[in-house]
């Protein structure tokens, strides 16, 4: 059972979110901002981050890799410094390996350890980085950006599903480990408009899939909610909370 | 015997030794032991400062120089444009800093190219070329991006390994004030923590930015520990000062949570809130006023740390434990073996 005791209200709040360039990091980073919230973007392209952080001065940017370990506390240091604490950490930067996608026997290990750096290990390391400040000042949220990959075995999406799989479970061994007042929750966005969706299936049809933009503006009503029930939310799931 | 130096990063062991001084009695421990000993009702403080990549190489005209930011003139977090710094001229921290070079010819207004932004020199102090103040130009997000970039852990010629921004944090680490690490905590982990709530203690953190540990120029090290700012929450302030209230123990993490404890506690009579610059130095003969225990690593003669010690134990005694924990091969040092002053 994950508990969120504040009801959020976005105004002042200080969130961190990797990979807030573009898709649905990009879209949430516009939705926090114009709800009042200060964000810090994370990007290993400047470029990127410099277009988007010249839209608002409540945006910060890092240029960072943060599957990298020795990036983390480059990434941390710097948010909680420009922002002076942190509320929310948003792991939303993820990495499908190589495209197009490959079946495990054609899996390089390299590519395979690549894909868990960023999308396993980058945010173990980051929630190990952020927590002490979440501690001391008994709240903080914590989300994990999931897919539904991670309960379903799609061929050619080993290295990318196992990862997602593994951060469903860190959020929930984190959320047993930690006080109630700090919350976990990894979250299944559902299939969007996305690059990354079409990297991952070149001739999906848009229609199918919903815009990062709609997905944003309801997952910040999601966000909202005062408390969760559990540490997993499908893409239905947390859609019916908000209904 | 001579004293054994941790030459490397090591942190969170609870089966570091741990030299128990108990009144008039030593004994020999291992920090896991923690949670037995101390009164259940004690109010444990930590700092919470995260340790900043203080140490920046850049170029004056052809020259090459080591920056090492000392303090933040700002009593701000955020802030980080003025400093008070020390300047080198090439060599590495591999050297003794007594044995580093400082720039023959300074001026107030000389440029200090880093990567990707430059400082101004704005103060040269009169007593050595080695002290000077310095504004860096840019975008406050720029100097904390050339910072994170290009800066790297303050470090000492005792170590053997080029430090990283992961061997420098405590489990505590959260607010990126401070230069030189609150090493006291480096062995501690969160089950040991856990355990020590267990036995009844409460834990709160104060943020203090502490500061360079040398200089490597005598009249410069005789000022040692230099005015440090540091921050207390609203809620820390009132739980310290009921803790106090109610005369339960209140055990200080290391060196730097006792000097802003002492120096609050001495300017206002109790624990206020806020950001204020500890400037107080704990010598033997000082009144202390808050903190009733110290937990610390294991410091050199000479060190201003051991003045502070002199204030909790007499120094026959300290020379004692020292004298045992040699022959016991403890480990000397900010990543050494721990100490429990009760």
């Amino acid at each position: 059972m994950s508990t969120n005791n504040t009801n959020h209200t976005w105004e002042g709040k200080r969130i961190l979110i990797t990979g807030g360039t573009r898709g649905l990091g990009l879209h949430l980073t516009q939705e926090f901002v114009d709800h009042g919230a200060i964000v810090t973007i994370v990007s290993r392209t400047k470029e990127d981050l410099i277009k988007i952080a010249d839209t608002s001065d409540q945006i910060y940017m890092i240029e960072a890799d943060l599957s990298a370990k020795e990036d983390i506390h480059k990434i941390v240091g710097q948010a909680i410094g420009m922002m002076e604490g942190i509320d929310v950490l948003i792991n939303n930067a993820s990495s499908l390996g190589p495209v197009p996608l490959v079946g495990l026997s054609d899996l390089t290990c390299e590519d395979f350890e690549e894909v868990l750096q960023t999308n396993l290990l980058g945010p173990f390391r980051l929630t190990k980085a952020v927590l002490p400040y979440m501690k001391f000042h008994h709240s903080g949220l914590i989300v994990n950006i999931s897919s539904d990959a991670a309960v379903s075995a799609y061929p050619t999406w080993g290295a990318y599903s196992v990862s997602k799989s593994g951060l469903d479970h860190l959020t929930s061994i984190w959320q047993v480990e930690s006080e109630p007042n700090i919350s976990f929750v990894s979250i299944d966005p559902g299939d969007m408009q996305t690059k990354m969706h079409f990297d991952a299936i070149p001739d999906a049809d848009p229609a199918d899939l919903s815009l990062p933009v709609d997905v944003a503006k309801a997952m910040l009503s999601f966000l909202s909610v005062p408390t969760y029930d559990q540490t997993r939310y499908s893409a239905e799931e947390w859609r019916a909370v908000i209904q | 015997m001579t004293q054994l130096t941790a030459t490397r990063a090591r942190l969170s062991r609870t089966d570091s030794k741990m030299l128990v001084i108990n009144e008039q009695k030593i004994s020999h421990m291992t920090l896991d032991a923690l949670p037995e000993l101390i009164a259940a009702n004690s109010l444990i403080v930590v700092n919470n400062a995260a340790t900043l990549p203080a140490c920046l190489w850049g170029r004056i005209n052809s020259i090459s120089v080591e920056i090492r930011l000392v303090a933040n003139e700002k009593p701000s977090i955020r802030n980080i444009r003025y400093w008070q710094a020390l300047i080198f001229e090439g060599g590495s921290w591999r050297q003794r800093t007594e044995d580093r070079q400082t720039p023959a010819s300074l001026e107030i207004g000389d440029i200090i190219q880093f990567d990707q932004i430059t400082a101004k020199i704005t103060d040269i102090s009169a007593s050595s070329n080695r002290w000077i103040s310095i504004a860096f130009q840019g975008s406050l997000s720029e100097i904390w991006q050339e910072l994170y970039q290009s800066g790297n852990p303050i470090q000492y010629s005792h170590l053997q390994n080029d430090l990283h921004l992961w061997d420098v944090q405590t489990i505590f680490s959260s607010i990126p004030v401070a230069v030189e690490p609150p090493s006291a905590s480096y062995q501690f982990s969160w089950s040991l923590i856990n355990q020590l709530r267990q036995r009844g203690a409460d834990l709160v953190a104060l943020t203090h930015a502490t500061s360079v540990s040398s200089t490597g120029i005598a009249s410069l090290d005789e000022k040692l520990p230099f005015p440090e700012y540091y921050w207390i929450d609203t809620e820390v302030a009132t739980e310290i000062n009921s803790a106090t209230n109610e005369g339960r123990p209140i055990l200080a993490i290391g060196t730097s949570v006792t000097r802003a404890l002492e120096h609050n506690m001495t300017k206002f009579r109790q624990i206020r809130s806020g950001v204020f610059q500890a400037d107080l130095r704990i010598e033997p003969e000082y009144d202390r006023k808050i903190v009733t225990e110290l937990f610390t690593g294991l410091h050199l003669a000479g060190e201003s740390h051991i003045q502070l010690l002199h204030n909790f134990i007499e120094p026959p005694q300290l020379s004692q434990a020292y004298r045992e924990a040699e022959a016991l091969d403890y480990l000397w040092h900010e990543y050494g073996d721990v100490c429990y002053i009760r």
